[in-house]
């Protein structure tokens, strides 16, 4: 039976609470140490291998059950170390996020075309703390996102308590949000979208190739970037074990091609191009725990 | 200000958007465009075009988008008090 997503996370609010104390009383360290064991607990729960293995039976295709358990376990595990990461520098502001000189000039360079910026990530990596690692670039940031009720996950500033560095626009809101993003782009802003979900409308769906099967992506994003003129950055966050990267993939402008979802196709196949090179390079960073793929059996090689 | 009509408006938004199943004739100008007339986010996004390519009206921001966007009617207003063409 197909899975789809449903917005809840994946450990319960009881699990994020240890994490979080783990982190507050005994610092990141004695967090990735509990996590081995909680995660290898969460890993032997069959529904949750089950939502793990929609993604991970296509990028390792071939590979047996016992392999198949390890790769869930440090899926999993890179997960919980990410959210440790993400408590860490909520709480304790302690983690370095780095991003090359030549990507931030090119970020630069984008913004000073005046039209504002659309970044499009997918939800792999550390991309919570994404906008954090936009700090030398200026005007207002915004993150395009949708929490449910079953989202127990904390913000970076629900933890530290501050007040957030970027302004969050409701999917699920006035007029899905559209309104909102064009005229904070219009406004010169930099708007952070997932390209990887589709989300409000039923009709904001176009179907590209990913790890060998047919899923759909939004196109309301290159829609957007189009209309208004904006340049779209492809920028995925990989962790690297303490530390987070920004990695600009791909920048490119889209022609304004009119309403029509086909008409985007390529663009949404060139992200998907990038995100199948993401989880190459780093296949357990990827946390698609739903079944977004239109068949459930991988293709056969 | 540019005079502008109700059928004005329907003509442009029949033009641009697809409203396949709703009868235009009978919309009346307080009709919520996303609730009544079954617009999406989609159909925002070409909302705010038609906008800028039709009459160069720029959506400044939500609150202003909020209300502009609330009806045909709110709609009509703005077009009219602000189209510079």
């Amino acid at each position: 039976m197909s899975q789809k997503w449903t917005g809840k996370s994946l450990g319960n609010g009881f699990l994020q609470f240890l994490l979080r104390s783990a982190v507050k009383y005994g610092g990141r360290h004695v967090a990735y140490f509990i996590s081995y064991f909680v995660v290898a607990i969460y890993t032997i729960i069959p529904s949750i291998r089950k939502k793990a293995s929609f993604y991970l039976k296509r990028r390792f295709k071939s590979h047996g059950a016992v392999k198949m358990f390890f790769h869930t376990y440090k899926l999993n595990l890179t997960l919980a170390k990410i959210l440790i990461d993400r408590a860490v520098f909520g709480i304790k502001g302690d983690i370095t996020i780095i991003s090359s000189k030549q990507d931030q000039q090119l970020c630069r360079d984008l913004l000073a075309k005046g039209k504002g910026l659309v970044i499009i990530t997918a939800h792999c990596g550390c991309w919570q703390i994404a906008m954090s690692a936009f700090d030398f670039m200026e005007g207002k940031k915004y993150v395009v996102y949708h929490r449910t009720k079953k989202d127990v996950d904390k913000h970076v500033h629900e933890l530290s308590g501050s007040a957030s560095p970027v302004n969050f626009i409701e999917p699920a809101g006035f007029a899905g949000g559209s309104i909102e993003i064009m005229a904070a782009l219009h406004n010169k802003g930099i708007v952070c979208m997932m390209g990887d979900r589709t989300f409000g409308s039923g009709d904001n769906k176009v179907e590209v190739d990913f790890l060998g099967g047919k899923i759909d992506v939004p196109y309301s994003v290159y829609r957007i970037a189009a209309a208004v003129g904006a340049p779209v950055a492809v920028i995925f966050f990989p962790y690297r074990g303490g530390y987070v990267d920004s990695v600009i993939t791909d920048a490119f402008f889209v022609e304004n091609k009119g309403q029509k979802p086909q008409n985007y196709l390529n663009e949404a196949q060139k992200f998907i191009k990038s995100l199948e090179g993401f989880c190459e390079k780093y296949p357990y960073q990827f946390f698609n725990y739903y079944d977004s793929w239109k068949q459930n059996q991988p293709e056969e090689k | 200000m540019i005079p502008t009509s109700l059928d004005d408006v329907k003509k442009v938004l029949s033009e641009n958007l697809d409203m396949q199943g709703i009868d235009l004739d009978c919309v009346k100008e307080d009709a919520p465009l996303f609730l009544g007339l079954g617009l999406d986010s989609l159909d925002a996004i070409e909302l705010v075009v038609i906008l800028r390519k039709n009459y160069d009206i720029v959506i400044e921001n939500m609150d202003e988008g909020r209300k502009i966007f609330q009806t045909l009617g709110t709609l009509r207003e703005h077009i009219e008090k602000t189209r510079k063409k």
